[in-house]
């Protein structure tokens, strides 16, 4: 088996040589062919990349292919291409509108009319006394968690790129004058522009804007200027009316829980006032200071009373048993019996119906004084309650009241930050590239 | 009618585009056969698209009276991994014409079973020639009609059918017929063009134009 496939290899492999042979036969065949054509007729090649009216001189006459494809114009390379249908310079033409030109003149503005700005920069913080002692938050959830301190700072954040701010530094420092005059390139400069209903506010953030850090709850401030002193000094300038702001609002905030609290203590005392009030009334009508202790003294006596008869009826049934029932003896005491019987009957009768200085039932009173017991002690309670809160938000005032901290003081470094001429030169070419190469894709002559 | 006024077409590309035709100034009449004697990579299918009005020129305009046909088996718009049907909706969106009809007649002419509901890839590559040659003719003229090396396809029975469908279109439109084939031109066209250096130039006889093709590749062979 291994010998038959030895020898049909060998037998494919005789086969190839004999057809590369045979390959190499009818190349060389076809080359002496071709060589042989080219000297019968040489003009032809010339004639093919020779204009018409300058035709090479011809040894034999031209065949009518020759002819016609004498008469045919050379093909154009690429240079010429262009040239001849005026094509190509058109689109070198909308190369340079659409990307040459562009680029120049951001170029111009860039480098001989752009106003070089100067930027300090803070890193500010803005935190409370109860929040020292928390530990480090753990991450971003961790300070989502805690976000008192945020809203702080984002209330901060947000004054800064208010038009108040604009307008204090305007009024104390002239800064909206000088942005918006000759100290500032006329593209950057601040104006309010009434046809695309821009005010001057909406370009204010080119100079000093505020970045918060949601994660660390950092805000930085950014100031720009035409120089590093003049940033360094409006940093300063913002830096002290946002702690300023964040200071009144907080002592706003915590006056009106004060407040709060301080209403909240008087009317609670205005109504312990009250209920005693009408606890004292209650005993001026009745004439009772506590009817608790009238009612138990009446019990009592009933008790007693009730005692007495008890040992009447066993000595007057132990008479009876005796035979001695009809004795005068027995008769006092059956007597006596019955006035003890209507002693306590007439006890219990002032428990349940007007008697005396009162028209109210003794059960009666009692009710109306306990009840107002209750209000006396539930607005005994309120004032304690009231006293609580009103300290606790006297505590928090003093203890837990925000507080701007600079972690890092505004400092401008020496070399002017804007424009960015590289990046905004590399954005642009970017931008045009891609505007012509669409243009030059998409757009094209319609039928 | 189809006239090109100073037509220019440049290879795809952004920057130095090569040219494929230059200034090519010529009318095509709405009952003319017109062969274009083209060698391969000379600018046929580009040509055509152009004609058909697919893509338009990188100069010169392209004027057209009365419809003109989508390129006679050109297959590139069928979406391999989409459904006959879904394809030929979108034929005839492209071409402006009814769904319905163009399926009714693709179905008809191509005789196989189940057509609208196969995938393009699950076709044969003669299936596939046969369905956008349909699609080519299934809109009835009048109109002129462009064919891109492409002028029947198929077995010799499917080819007598193309021929057959397209002698009834010719019958009320004009054709054309860009090849490279000398024989196939003189069957079916009066009037002949060759693509040559880069120029698109009348002639007369078909032999000498290929006479001529083949004189300049060599020049062009040498050159190199």
């Amino acid at each position: 088996m291994a010998e038959r496939n030895e020898l049909e290899e060998a037998r494919i492999i005789a086969l190839r040589a004999e057809r590369v042979r045979i390959a190499a036969r009818e190349r060389a065949a076809r080359l002496e062919a071709e060589s042989a054509a080219e000297e019968a007729t040489p003009v032809a090649a010339v004639a093919s990349t020779a204009a018409p009216a300058q035709a090479a001189p011809t040894t034999e006459p031209a065949s009518a292919a020759e002819q016609f494809l004498s008469s045919v114009p050379p093909p154009q390379t690429k240079s010429k291409a262009g040239d001849g249908s005026g094509r190509r310079l058109f689109k070198n033409r909308r190369f340079f509108w659409m990307v040459v030109g562009p680029m120049l003149l951001i170029g111009f503005y860039l480098f001989a009319v752009a106003t070089p700005l100067y930027e300090a920069r803070a890193v500010v913080a803005i935190t409370k006394p109860s929040d020292s002692g928390d530990g480090a938050s753990a991450g971003l959830l961790g300070r989502l968690d805690d976000g008192s301190s945020l809203q702080e700072v984002l209330r901060a954040g947000t004054f800064i790129n208010s038009q108040a701010l604009m307008d204090t530094l305007e009024a104390e420092l002239g800064l909206v004058t000088e942005l918006s005059g000759p100290a500032i390139d006329p593209l950057r400069r601040l104006r309010a522009i009434p046809i695309l209903s821009r005010a001057e506010h909406d370009s204010f953030d080119r100079f000093v804007e505020a970045s918060i850090d949601i994660q660390s709850g950092l805000m930085t401030l950014y100031v720009r200027s035409p120089s590093p002193e003049r940033a360094v000094e409006v940093s300063d300038a913002v830096l002290r009316y946002a702690e300023d702001r964040v200071a009144r609002l907080s002592q706003k905030l915590f006056d009106t829980r004060r407040v709060y609290a301080s209403d909240m203590r008087m009317v609670a005392e205005q109504q312990v006032q009250e209920a005693q009030a009408r606890l004292v009334a209650l005993q001026f009508e009745h004439q009772e200071v506590d009817p608790k202790n009238r009612i138990e003294d009446i019990y009592a006596r009933i008790r007693e009373l009730e005692a007495e008869s008890r040992e009447l009826n066993s000595n007057i049934q132990k008479a009876e048993i005796e035979g001695f029932g009809d004795s005068p003896q027995t008769q006092r005491m059956v007597e006596l019996d019955n006035r003890i019987q209507e002693e306590i009957q007439r006890e219990r009768a002032q428990l349940v119906s007007p008697e005396g200085t009162s028209e109210t039932p003794l059960n009666n009173l009692l009710m109306e004084y306990e009840m107002a017991l209750l209000e006396v002690d539930l607005a005994r309670q309120a004032v304690k309650t009231a006293i609580e809160a009103q300290a606790a938000a006297g505590r928090e005032a003093a203890l837990n009241r925000s507080q701007l901290q600079v972690v890092v003081p505004p400092s401008a470094s020496s070399t002017a930050l804007y424009p960015k001429v590289p990046g905004i030169l590399a954005f642009c070419l970017v931008v045009f590239l891609a505007t012509y190469v669409a243009v030059n894709g998409f757009v094209r002559p319609t039928r | 009618m189809i006239a090109l006024d100073n037509v220019s077409i440049l290879k795809p590309g952004v920057f130095d585009r090569d040219p494929i035709l230059v200034d090519a100034t010529a009318t095509f009449g709405s009952h003319e056969r017109v062969g274009i004697l083209a060698t391969p990579g000379t600018g046929k299918s580009s040509l055509a698209r152009v004609l058909a009005g697919v893509d338009a020129p990188d100069a010169g305009t392209v004027h057209s009276e009365g419809r003109v046909s989508w390129p006679i088996g050109f297959a590139g718009f069928l979406h391999p991994k989409l459904t006959v049907g879904d394809n030929l909706k979108i034929f005839s969106r492209m071409t402006g014409v009814h769904d319905a009809a163009v399926a009714e007649f693709c179905d008809e002419f191509c005789g196989i079973a189940g057509l609208g509901e196969r995938v393009m890839e699950n076709l044969t590559p003669t299936q596939r020639a046969l369905l956008a040659y349909a699609c080519a003719v299934s809109v009835p003229g009048p109109a002129m009609w462009i064919a891109d090396e492409v002028i029947s396809v198929g077995e010799p029975q499917e080819r007598e059918r193309c021929n057959k469908v397209l002698e009834e279109r010719l019958n009320d439109g004009g054709l054309v017929f860009m090849s490279r084939n000398v024989r196939q031109l003189k069957q079916y066209c009066d009037r002949f063009y060759v693509v040559i250096n880069q120029q698109l130039v009348p002639c007369e006889d078909l032999d000498v134009a290929k006479e001529a093709l083949e004189i300049e590749a060599k020049n062009k062979r040498m050159r190199h």
